[in-house]
């Protein structure tokens, strides 16, 4: 500890302390998804930003946004904000599976955080086979 | 937002009397304030500004339950009111908070969430916009250093420091230096102090070399304290600031009371500077 005024802990969503962060409701974690990083890598998430997060050059003020997303951010958790979900074994099993099977299509690391958002993202462009699986699930039965 | 956490290693140096009176300066200076009161021990600050009847009430909703996402009702409602310094009370549950707090975190972690349980209280205070709402928060830990602690210190990064003008607390303060030095490390943080305040200073000479040695080690000393027990035992027997009670309770100034008040109003205010100066 030093004698004086250190850092404001309030000043801005900062990730040391974003990182750590559950939001408990679904409308707070909207309103600060662009500015507070989030999660542990191996955590499930399902917030995907439909942009990608824009990113300020501190010393010119310039945006830059041409770099493809896993390249234009400073970390895995940049811009993501940590949600819990409900997930039965199999499937989270599955998921360890999907990170195996896209690493070996790839030939290199792939986070797990990117596989489950990419997956969620894909199922949000095919909603058809959503509702197929929800089907099969039961759902629509009546 | 000023925010500071009001701490020493050794008890029974006015932790609660000087966190509740600084608060009371604030707010005579114009301030919205917020005071959260950690400190599960029956002469708390809550009792002190007699907020403290929900303290043993189970179906209470408290603080420790929104820290492990289990809130019954909106922060807000947590919130009372006394002589115009608004007060999250203390509540007997947090006597356990580390065991609730741990149980918390091995919940997340079968969940693969990391979830640290030191820095609860910023997220529930952050989520409440108190930092919005409020120009001063003033935290009162308990005195032993658990995790109300590290929450307290994490949650407002700088301290203010009660000393007792003696070997012993000077010991206090050096102990407290190692302390927060390993939860800086442990936590990433930075933590600063606003101020050291010498309480029930008499002027001896064994004093003022405490002192002496307290500065020369780098910590700002911007008042003292004389001993005032019939001011502060006053104050505990009637449940109000040293401001009310020499307002209210007594029938004639006494100037060496009245000097003890400006002392703590020109405290509020050097600690005030402390902050938006170097900031």
């Amino acid at each position: 500890m030093k004698q004086g005024s250190a850092d404001d802990p309030f000043a801005d969503t900062e990730q040391d302390t974003a990182s750590d962060e559950e939001s408990s409701t679904r409308q707070k974690a909207a309103e600060t998804e662009q500015d507070t990083p989030a999660t542990g890598d191996d955590v499930v998430e399902t917030s995907a930003p439909t942009e990608e997060p824009q990113e300020r050059d501190s010393s010119t003020g310039v945006q830059r946004q041409s770099l493809p997303y896993i390249h234009s951010r400073n970390g895995v958790k940049d811009g993501r904000t940590q949600r819990p979900v409900f997930l039965r074994e199999h499937i989270e099993t599955g998921i360890d599976d999907l990170v195996d099977h896209v690493e070996a299509e790839f030939g290199e690391d792939v986070y797990k955080t990117d596989v489950t958002e990419a997956a969620m993202a894909v199922a949000q462009e095919n909603p058809e086979l959503v509702a197929a699986k929800l089907e099969e699930w039961g759902y629509g039965w009546s | 937002m000023l925010a500071y956490t009001v701490y020493s290693e050794a008890g029974g140096v006015g932790k609660t009397t000087l966190a509740a009176n600084l608060a009371k300066a604030e707010v005579r200076a114009g301030r919205d304030v917020l005071v959260v009161d950690l400190d599960t021990q029956e002469a708390s600050l809550s009792y002190l500004l007699d907020v403290a009847e929900d303290r043993d009430n189970e179906n209470a909703d408290s603080l420790l339950r929104h820290m492990i996402d289990r809130p019954r009702d909106e922060f807000q409602d947590l919130i009372k009111t006394s002589e115009g310094i608004d007060i999250v009370p203390s509540h007997n549950i947090l006597e356990y908070a580390s065991k609730h707090l741990r149980r918390r975190e091995e919940e997340a972690a079968d969940f693969g969430e990391s979830w640290n349980p030191n820095k609860q209280l910023l997220r529930v205070l952050r989520e409440a916009g108190v930092h919005e709402t409020y120009d001063t928060l003033i935290i009162d830990p308990p005195a032993s250093a658990d995790v109300k602690l590290h929450n307290a210190i994490h949650a407002t990064r700088h301290l203010v420091i009660p000393f007792e003008p003696s070997g012993k607390g000077y010991e206090s303060v050096r102990g407290l230096d190692q302390l927060v030095s390993g939860l800086e490390e442990q936590l990433s943080i930075e933590v600063g102090v606003l101020a050291v305040v010498p309480n029930r200073y008499k002027g001896t000479n064994d004093q003022d070399r405490f002192l002496a040695e307290l500065r020369d080690d780098g910590w700002d000393i911007p008042v003292k304290l004389r001993e005032r027990s019939s001011l502060l035992e006053g104050c505990w027997a009637e449940q109000c600031t040293a401001f009310r009670y020499i307002e209210a309770h007594r029938d004639r100034e006494r100037e060496h009371e009245m000097d003890t008040l400006e002392k703590l109003d020109d405290l509020a205010e050097r600690i005030r500077e402390t902050q938006v100066v170097e900031a």
